[in-house]
């Protein structure tokens, strides 16, 4: 059995706009993975509490996982054939089909269980995204965007991956565009995506939005007269692993979103939205600097960490962040 | 962040793999760069495993006094908790909990016991009789396919453009 499709494989920076962007890409409908990040208004901060994942608050610099598949949808009037199995054989024996009608398909898998990532990385996370462009002797060909290049996985692993339980279980998750519309408004559909991500970041209550940070930034300064140096390491490192390490592009997302405004710029030959699109890198910048201040605080492991300079930097990644939505409100 | 700003530090789990990171170039304009990763991601994923190995090695000796069941050691192994490990078996945290003692470990089900087997990642005679040192025998090497430095040993059609390592590492 042998079915491969003619796919070109690109790297991105984060798993789910990557593989939407892919996705739509070789439908026909070429936009560049901060475009459909953007578009998706899926930029957000997000430090949840009482949803506790690994033992640890959630802390989130994106909408929820799916969200940007149904964003696009609902933005760009693209619709998705969505479906979720109980079998895993059925959803193989489909996932087959697709690929032999010349379909590539998105799917919903989890880290932990694909032998490619390497052993240090393999987490119980159960919402990483990948494309699937073909089926060779039992095994599948994976353009996994986070990847340079694409590779292949047994049968049995990508069942595994698809069908993990727990938090957000895949459920054997599968998707693909089914309709592309020919062309697109862009200027007014770039217009109403800012204006839902302005209304998200600006107007949520804490701990959501640009008020979420300022809000975790006076948790964290609190948490330095408890004394417990171990748990705020601890907690630092989960909030930076959030930050960096699972695939945002760099600096929570926000050089992404400065990458959409400024395409968003050049489309609309709008200044504002150029000056936004620095003011968000600088946004990047001051949270890759907390970041590096986080590691700092982690590297030493001994003795009180200085939670005042690193509560410091959060806020300012705040207040960077305000002043860039504030330019965004004037388009 | 600038591009020649991009750190390039060669972190210790990526092995030669890369991944994309936004950048701007000296026009000011985005793009992505391949990047061999940044000493701020090595600290916080060996801060995370750390925690995980120091909880297996205390649990390790206890499995051995046949206190704790070889399933709580494995399971610190995956890096993971009794929450986590439940959520995984689709069973109730409190009988996961049981579970992960020596004593109801000695009465589990073949069944269960193969389920466990099978998320821990484990052949079922390394629970029964207990073997950590299955573990050792796993090698990984990133897939040839997967890093660019490997596929350019070989002739390749489409190299892509060289990136200068930072000088200094991120975090001295």
């Amino acid at each position: 059995m042998k079915h491969v499709i003619d796919f070109e494989h690109r790297h991105y920076g984060h798993c789910e706009s990557g593989v939407v962007s892919a996705l739509l890409r070789h439908g026909g409908l070429d936009l560049s993975e901060a475009m459909v990040f953007g578009l998706a208004s899926a930029i957000m901060f997000a430090y949840i509490p009482f949803l506790r994942m690994n033992n640890m608050p959630t802390i989130s610099y994106r909408i929820l996982p799916r969200t940007i598949i149904s964003g696009i949808q609902g933005r760009l009037g693209v619709s998705f054939q969505k479906r979720t199995y109980r079998d895993h054989r059925r959803a193989e024996e489909d996932l087959v089909d697709f690929l032999k009608r010349g379909q590539v398909v998105g799917l919903q898998t989890s880290a932990y269980w694909l032998p490619y990532f390497p052993p240090e990385m393999r987490f119980q996370f159960n919402v990483h995204n990948l494309i699937v462009f073909g089926v060779e002797d039992g095994e599948f060909l994976v353009s996994d965007p986070v990847f340079e290049h694409p590779v292949s996985i047994a049968a049995a692993d990508l069942a595994n991956a698809r069908f993990a339980r727990g938090v957000m279980a895949p459920r054997g998750f599968v998707y693909h565009p089914e309709r592309v519309p020919p062309s697109l408004d862009l200027p007014v559909l770039i217009r109403k995506a800012v204006a839902r991500t302005l209304f998200m970041m600006l107007s949520s209550p804490p701990p959501f939005g640009v008020r979420g940070i300022s809000y975790l930034a006076g948790k964290i300064e609190r948490m330095g007269r408890s004394g417990d140096g171990r748990y705020v390491r601890l907690f630092l490192g989960h909030m930076v692993r959030m930050q960096e390490e699972i695939g945002t592009g760099g600096g929570g997302f926000r050089f992404m979103y400065a990458a959409f405004l400024e395409e968003a710029a050049n489309l609309l030959g709008s200044a504002a939205l150029g000056e936004a699109s620095r003011k968000m890198t600088e946004a990047g910048d001051q949270w890759r600097t907390f970041a590096l201040a986080c590691a700092r605080i982690i590297r030493k492991r001994e003795g009180a960490p200085d939670l005042k300079e690193a509560a410091r930097l959060l806020r300012r990644c705040g207040e960077v962040e305000r002043e860039a939505y504030a330019i965004l409100k004037g388009i | 962040m600038k591009i020649r700003e991009v750190p390039q530090d060669d972190i210790r789990h990526f092995r030669t793999a890369r991944k994309a990171a936004y950048a701007v170039d000296d026009e000011g304009r985005y793009t992505t760069v391949p990047t061999t990763g940044w000493d701020v991601e090595e600290v916080i994923l060996y801060q995370a495993i750390e925690e995980f190995e120091e909880q297996a090695e205390a649990c390790r000796r206890r499995v051995l006094s046949g206190e704790d069941s070889p399933i709580a050691y494995f399971m610190f192994k995956r890096r993971m908790d009794p929450t986590v490990l439940a959520q995984a078996m689709g069973l109730p945290r409190w009988r996961v909990k049981r579970h992960l003692k020596g004593r109801v470990f000695a009465r589990l089900s073949e069944r269960l016991l193969r389920e466990y087997a099978r998320i821990l990642r484990v052949p079922l005679d390394a629970l029964l009789p207990f073997r950590p040192g299955v573990l050792d025998e796993e090698t990984y090497a990133l897939p040839p396919g997967l890093s660019t430095a490997d596929r350019e040993a070989e002739p390749s059609p489409a190299p892509s453009p060289p990136v200068e390592k930072t000088a200094g590492r991120s975090i001295p």
